[in-house]
Formats: structure tokens, C-alpha cells, sequence
């Protein structure tokens, strides 16, 4: 009987997690002018609409490109700091993990907020690099928890064993350490990427005329409302989850090689 | 000159002076001096916390010591980085890179020193060989048994030919069927090599059965080097003769001239040295024959080990005394609850100071 119960809680809960998702896609192939749902007839329209759309590719390869840059901003500096803060030993070690963790716990708009003040200040605002860093503050908690907790785990026997067989300290962290942390990059930087590609709170404060994808979709949204948007939706679903695969795929393949 | 006067030796000698470990008030290793020989077996025995391990990290350069310093050969290598020290290590987890093959693991210290990929592979090849694992070259490291990953680790430390080949507890890992194999093979592979071996164990059967000499140690300290013969027929401290194999402890009271009164047993027409204190008795030098006699025992305990027997009496005035008998086709067994009598002969013992 508990056993029943519990099967229908999760399936309720699954329901709701996942329903709306699933309702995105009929209504994306809808023929009609409108979000309606079931699709009276099924079409391709709004996936033309989309690619035919300057404004909306223009907005999709923006977001690509500032999620692309701040995910290997965001690698490279959490990776650093991420061994820094495991292996060093030096004072005020939690204390930046915390920091570099925090924009993870703080409050969006608080950091938009601050984000848009210095902008301003330093002239930032409608620049697609500073746009790039402004979305590594969001995306680096995922490479620092991520990297540094598998960092943690690393048995430093591997190292100890690539240094007495002839690596010098710099080599034996790229012969022996990155392999073994790859996955976790890989995962964190997944993560990082679609941390930037869904962020719009940061980026309409700072953006000031640079349109990305949610911030296309959130205007369309206030102005007039066609399925493309839910066009849009389900191929950012399809690509989230072949990463997500292709994340798992590694994962498990470093669970085999280095046992758990 | 030295070098050429040790013909073909291949291993190189390694001098450790005067080593000296503190970690905060622990002291993991005290005047540590020792001198080992141009491809000898050397055994660091002792139980952990006894510094062995100290000793060999101190060696591999993984850890700065407090003071004292290593050479190998005759050259000081304590400014040496790890790398560049050119020693083999066997790690007690095999530490195998899990991402590459077999044959690129045992490639890697090639590759390090500069080697070609392929004449890399090709010497990691023949190390596979010998090693006698040729076929497994593509195989990764998580799809070996234990004693392979062992063998590869093997064929790794030594392809890139050091002169040192440090070993930490090795067989640590495998099951007892495992290790008694792996101990005839890696002494094999050592006399092909002709390389020096440090060897880090806890195990004393390992130590007595690989070793040309065995380095007893015990908090920091070393207790007694010796062949393993000397270290088990002549301990030196009560720690070495209950540590290496089984034996009679017995407290030595005061007798007449000529005589030695063992505690709970009896006296022994044996000339005790001065400041003996303790008389240790191998339980295999002990016969004990049916009946009576002046040091007379019960039989309490029978262990059966297959080749030997081994028994714990109960003296009459009240020590227990262990001593193990071959069986013999035909031989008698004694019972619990027999008695018998023991002719201790005085050569048998070995007499301890502390």
C-alpha cells in the first residue's frame, strides 16, 4: 500500500516537473497564430519563422556566442581557483571559496543590480565582452563546486607516481589531474553554459541594446505572442538534453576507469 | 672506478645519513643511517607508524626531511626534485594511470624522459614481456585483475632501467595465494634486473622470504639490520623476537653461577650474559617428549597447520610455553591434557637485554 502511494506521489511529482515541457512541443508544431493547445493542425511554420527570423538568429547566436565565452571563462578561472583552494594552504581559503560560490546564493537582481552600477561606471554597458563576464560571475559557482569537489576526491598517490616517474610537477597535473577531472569540467561547464544561455535578469540590466535569446523571447513575451517561442523552447530542450547525455556518457565512463 | 670494480652490478648503492623526520611533537624518524649495498634486496620491516614508509618517501624526494641527507651512488640527491632522481616505485594501490592503456602506462616514464612514442611503446612492449603479460598492451587498467595491475606497475618502475626500485608494500592488496606468488616472481624479476631494491613492508614472512637483508624498525627507530637468518635466529630487543615469526618470551630471574632460572618454567644449566633480562625460545627448537621430567607441562591447546603441529603447554610452575612439531608419517600426536617434559638445550636460547 505504501509502496502504491509512494509510485503515485512520484508520479504526480514527475507530472509537474515535467508536464509543462512535454506541452511545449505539440504546441510548438501548431499551425495557428496562437499558443493553443491541442494544435488544431501540425506544421513546421514556426520553426521556419525562427530560422527566417533575423532577429531571433541574430539573438540565438549572441547567446551562443556570450555562453560559449563565459563557460571558458568560467573554466579556466574556477579550475584555478578550484586547485588553489584544495591543494594550497594558504589563509582565507574558505573565504574565497565562499566569495566565488556566492553568486549562486545571492539574490539575481542584487547582483544585476551591482553589476549595472560598475557598467555604468566603467562605460561597460552594451559591450559584448563585459557581457561575457558579467555571465562567468554566474557560471563560475557551478565550475568551482563541481571541479573542486572531484578535486577532493583525486588520489594524489596518481600524482605522486607520475612525479617519481619523471614529470615535473606542471606535467604531471596535465598527464595525470586534468584527465581525471575532465568529466567534472565537462559537467561543470555544461552547467556554466546554460547558466549564461538562460540568464536574463543580469543581461537585461546591462545588455543595454544587445538582444539574447531570453531576452528576445521575454520581449516577444510583453509585446506580441507567437509559437515561435515555443519553437525556440523545444530545440533548446533537445540540445540540453544531447549535453546532458553526452555529460552522463563521460561520467559514468570516469566512474568505471577510477572506481566511484 | 667504483662503479666499474662492481662488474656488472646494475643497481646503484644508496647511503641515507643521519635522517631525521619531525612533524609537529611526532618524531616519524630518528638518526635513520643505513647503507645499502649495489643491487641488494633491502626490507624495511616494521609495524606502521615505525618510519619505514617515512624512509622511503624521504628517498622518492615526496616529503623534505627535517635533516640528514641521501645519496645514491655516491651523489647527494636531497636538492634533487622527485623527477629528476631517477628511481622505480611500486605503489601499494599500483597507482596505474586509469585513462591510458597497459602499454602507455608503462610508456609514461619513457615518454618523460624524451622517448619517441613509438620506440617508447616498443621498450614498454618488452617490459610487458617480461613481466609476462605480453597480450594485455590495449587492455585499460580497470579491466586487470589485482595481480596483473601488480605486474604492470612492475613493468612500469623498471622499463625506463633505474638503478633504484623502491617498493611500498606492494603485495599490500592481494589475497594471501596471490602475494606468496607474486613474492617468487618479483624476486625473479629482481635477479634479472640486477636493480637495488628497497622493499616496505609490514609483513615479516614477505621480509624474510624476499630479502638479502632486513632493516627491523619500530617508532622512528632502527631496532636491527640484518641477513634475514640473523634477524630471526638472533634477534637483538624483545621487540625484533616477538615481531619476526613466533616465539617464547620469558622473563630471566637471577640463578647460581652457570644457571638460568626462566620464570614459570624452571632453571637451565645455561651461562646468562649480564644484563639479560628476557630468554626467547623459537617454538620449533623446543622438544618436548611424553612423560616427566624437571621442566614438566600439560598439553592445553592443539593447533593443526598442515605441515607442522603446534602446541601450547602449560608448565607446572605456570608459564606457557608454544612449540610446534613436523608431522611424521607414523608419529605420535600428543593429546590435550598429556603430559610432557621439555629438555631445553641452552644453545636454543637467545637472550635479550630490553
Amino acid at each position: 500500500m505504501t509502496r502504491f502511494l509512494l509510485g503515485v506521489y512520484f508520479a504526480i511529482a514527475v507530472a509537474f516537473l515535467v508536464m509543462p515541457l512535454v506541452l511545449l512541443v505539440p504546441i510548438s508544431l501548431t499551425d495557428s497564430q496562437f499558443l493553443e493547445f491541442p494544435p488544431r493542425q501540425i506544421s513546421l511554420r514556426w520553426y521556419r519563422e525562427f530560422f527566417v527570423d533575423e532577429s531571433w538568429v541574430g539573438a540565438t547566436l549572441l547567446s551562443f556566442k556570450v555562453g560559449i565565452g563565459a563557460t571558458a571563462v568560467a573554466l579556466v578561472v574556477g579550475t584555478l581557483a578550484s586547485v588553489a583552494i584544495v591543494r594550497g594552504s594558504f589563509p582565507g581559503r574558505r573565504l574565497i571559496h565562499a566569495l566565488l560560490v556566492a553568486p549562486l546564493i545571492i539574490p539575481t537582481v542584487i547582483l544585476a543590480l551591482a553589476l549595472f552600477i560598475v557598467f555604468l561606471r566603467w562605460k561597460l554597458v552594451d559591450n559584448v565582452p563585459a557581457l561575457i563576464f558579467a555571465h562567468a560571475v554566474v557560471a563560475l559557482p557551478y565550475v568551482v563546486l563541481i571541479v573542486s569537489s572531484a578535486l577532493r576526491s583525486f588520489d594524489t598517490t596518481l600524482e605522486r607516481a607520475a612525479r617519481v616517474l619523471g614529470a615535473s610537477p606542471v606535467r604531471a597535473f596535465f598527464a595525470v589531474t586534468l584527465p581525471y577531472l575532465g568529466p567534472s569540467m565537462f559537467a561543470s561547464s555544461l552547467l556554466a553554459f546554460f547558466a549564461s544561455f538562460d540568464e536574463l535578469i543580469i543581461t537585461l540590466f546591462v545588455s543595454g541594446g544587445l538582444q539574447t535569446l531570453p531576452v528576445r523571447i521575454w520581449t516577444d513575451l510583453m509585446l506580441r505572442l507567437d509559437p515561435t517561442v515555443a519553437a525556440a523552447a523545444t530545440m533548446l530542450i533537445v540540445v540540453s538534453v544531447i549535453g546532458m547525455a553526452i555529460a552522463e556518457y563521460f561520467r559514468q565512463r570516469n566512474v568505471r576507469r577510477y572506481g566511484g | 672506478m667504483q662503479q666499474a670494480a662492481q662488474g656488472l652490478a646494475k643497481g646503484a648503492a644508496v647511503v641515507f645519513r643521519g635522517l631525521r623526520q619531525v612533524y609537529g611533537t611526532t618524531v616519524a624518524l630518528e638518526e635513520f643511517s643505513l647503507e645499502v649495498g649495489a643491487g641488494e634486496f633491502l626490507t624495511l620491516l616494521g609495524p606502521s607508524g615505525s618510519g619505514k614508509t617515512t624512509a622511503l618517501n624521504a628517498l622518492a624526494g615526496f616529503i623534505e626531511m627535517t635533516s640528514g641527507h641521501i645519496a645514491i651512488d655516491g651523489v647527494p640527491i636531497s636538492a634533487l626534485p622527485t623527477e629528476k632522481r631517477n628511481i622505480g616505485m611500486v605503489f601499494q594501490n599500483y597507482s596505474l594511470f586509469p585513462h591510458l592503456d597497459v602499454l602507455d602506462n608503462i610508456a609514461f616514464p619513457l615518454r618523460m624522459r624524451g622517448v619517441p612514442r613509438r620506440a617508447a611503446r616498443e621498450r614498454a612492449q618488452a617490459a610487458l614481456d617480461l613481466v609476462r603479460l605480453p597480450e594485455y598492451g590495449r587492455r585499460m587498467p580497470h579491466q586487470l585483475s589485482g595481480g596483473q595491475k601488480q605486474r604492470v606497475a612492475f613493468a612500469r618502475a623498471i622499463v625506463f632501467e633505474p638503478r633504484v626500485l623502491l617498493m611500498d608494500e606492494p603485495l599490500g592488496a592481494l589475497d594471501l595465494k596471490l602475494r606468496e606468488a607474486m613474492q617468487l616472481e618479483i624476486k625473479q624479476f629482481q635477479r634479472q634486473i640486477g636493480c637495488t631494491v628497497i622493499y616496505v613492508t609490514h609483513d615479516q614472512g614477505e621480509a624474510l622470504t624476499l630479502s638479502d637483508r632486513i632493516v627491523v624498525m619500530d617508532k622512528g627507530r632502527v631496532l636491527q639490520v640484518g641477513t634475514p637468518k640473523e634477524i630471526y635466529d638472533r634477534p637483538h630487543t624483545r621487540f625484533v623476537a616477538e615481531f619476526i615469526g613466533v616465539n617464547n618470551l620469558l622473563p630471566v630471574a637471577g640463578g647460581a653461577a652457570g644457571e638460568a632460572v626462566l620464570e614459570g618454567v624452571g632453571a637451565v644449566a645455561a651461562a646468562v650474559p649480564a644484563g639479560a633480562r628476557w630468554a626467547a625460545l623459537r617454538p620449533e627448537v623446543l622438544r618436548a617428549a611424553p612423560g616427566e621430567g624437571p621442566i614438566a607441562a600439560t598439553i592445553t591447546d592443539v593447533i593443526f597447520l598442515g605441515d607442522v603441529v603446534r602446541y601450547a603447554a602449560r608448565c607446572d610452575r605456570g608459564a606457557t610455553l608454544v612449540f610446534s612439531q613436523r608431522r611424521e608419517p607414523g608419529g605420535s600426536a600428543h593429546a590435550i591434557g598429556a603430559r610432557v617434559a621439555f629438555p631445553i638445550d641452552p644453545a636454543d636460547i637467545v637472550f635479550l637485554a630490553e
